[in-house]
């Protein structure tokens, strides 16, 4: 599964936006602000590779990714002006566990707050390369 | 796929104005497995300890920080730069630490590195300026639980 481009401006729901699981995807020039749930997560990946780039993620709350049984690459990404409210996971940003893979690269995390640990966390791994 | 990886890394990233108010401003790390930091910058962020980067015991094997900057980094408690608590084994290596600040109480340790039943330590080629506590000022080390 190949996304070329996903834009998400200004949504807000009690559900988690996105799960991709036992799948490959592909987000190149992902535009993700003003996202507002009352879930735990916005972006989920269970058991899949996926690819993240030049994409931007702005005032969004909770936290925005999280990565369980996956191998992950994000590059070229912005992170920025977000802030975590009593979400499930209490992470602002990213939130790894468990078997997961990963590369952060090329990208900035700006003026993040949240009420528990880290912007990016990654914890309770057992990591394993892909 | 191409996106396959091989190697836990974190590179060329920015980390900036970051605030948390447990542990881990920037980065908290709870992994039993190996991870490198390569040319990021960690700069005015703000934790109860381990403002930049806060790790906590398991059966880390391997943390790399290199040529990486931590800049203006505010702890409540301990470790601005770096609250590092059991790993195998650590390599700092052409870093720079500088104007990294605990809150000035006598309890608060290490303003630069805290360091709490490490493994092996290797700090080569690095820099640490400015860096303001009262007990361990740059780097406070203990072995107690």
């Amino acid at each position: 599964m190949t996304f070329n481009e996903i834009v998400i401006l200004n949504v807000s729901g009690s559900a988690n936006l996105i799960t991709v699981t036992d799948s490959f995807m592909n987000i190149q020039s992902g535009q993700f602000q003003m996202v507002r749930t009352d879930s735990s997560f916005i972006l989920q990946f269970l058991n899949s590779e996926s690819i993240l780039s030049n994409s931007n993620f702005s005032q969004f709350y909770p936290t925005l990714i999280y990565s369980s049984m996956s191998s992950m690459n994000i590059s070229d990404c912005f992170f920025g002006f977000s802030y975590e409210k009593l979400g499930f996971l209490d992470v602002c940003a990213i939130y790894f566990e468990f078997n997961i893979s990963f590369r952060i690269s090329n990208s900035k995390f700006n003026s993040l707050s949240n009420n528990d640990q880290g912007s990016v966390n990654i914890s309770l791994l057992l990591v394993v390369n892909f | 796929m191409s996106g396959n990886i091989a190697i836990n890394t974190i590179e060329n990233c920015t980390f900036v104005n970051i605030t948390s108010t447990q542990e881990g401003g920037a980065i908290y790390l709870s992994l039993p497995g190996d991870l490198t930091i390569t040319n990021c910058i960690f700069s005015q962020n703000t934790a109860l300890d381990g403002s930049a980067i806060y790790y906590e015991e398991t059966n880390l094997k391997t943390l790399i920080l290199r040529s990486t900057f931590f800049y203006q980094n505010v702890a409540g408690e301990n470790g601005a730069a770096l609250f590092i608590s059991g790993s195998s084994a650590m390599i700092i290596e052409k870093c720079n630490f500088i104007d990294n600040l605990i809150n000035q109480n006598v309890q608060n340790l290490g303003s630069v590195l805290y360091l709490n039943n490490p493994g092996n330590i290797s700090i080569l080629y690095s820099d640490f300026e400015r860096n303001e506590g009262i007990l361990g000022t740059c780097i406070y080390y203990s072995e107690t639980s």
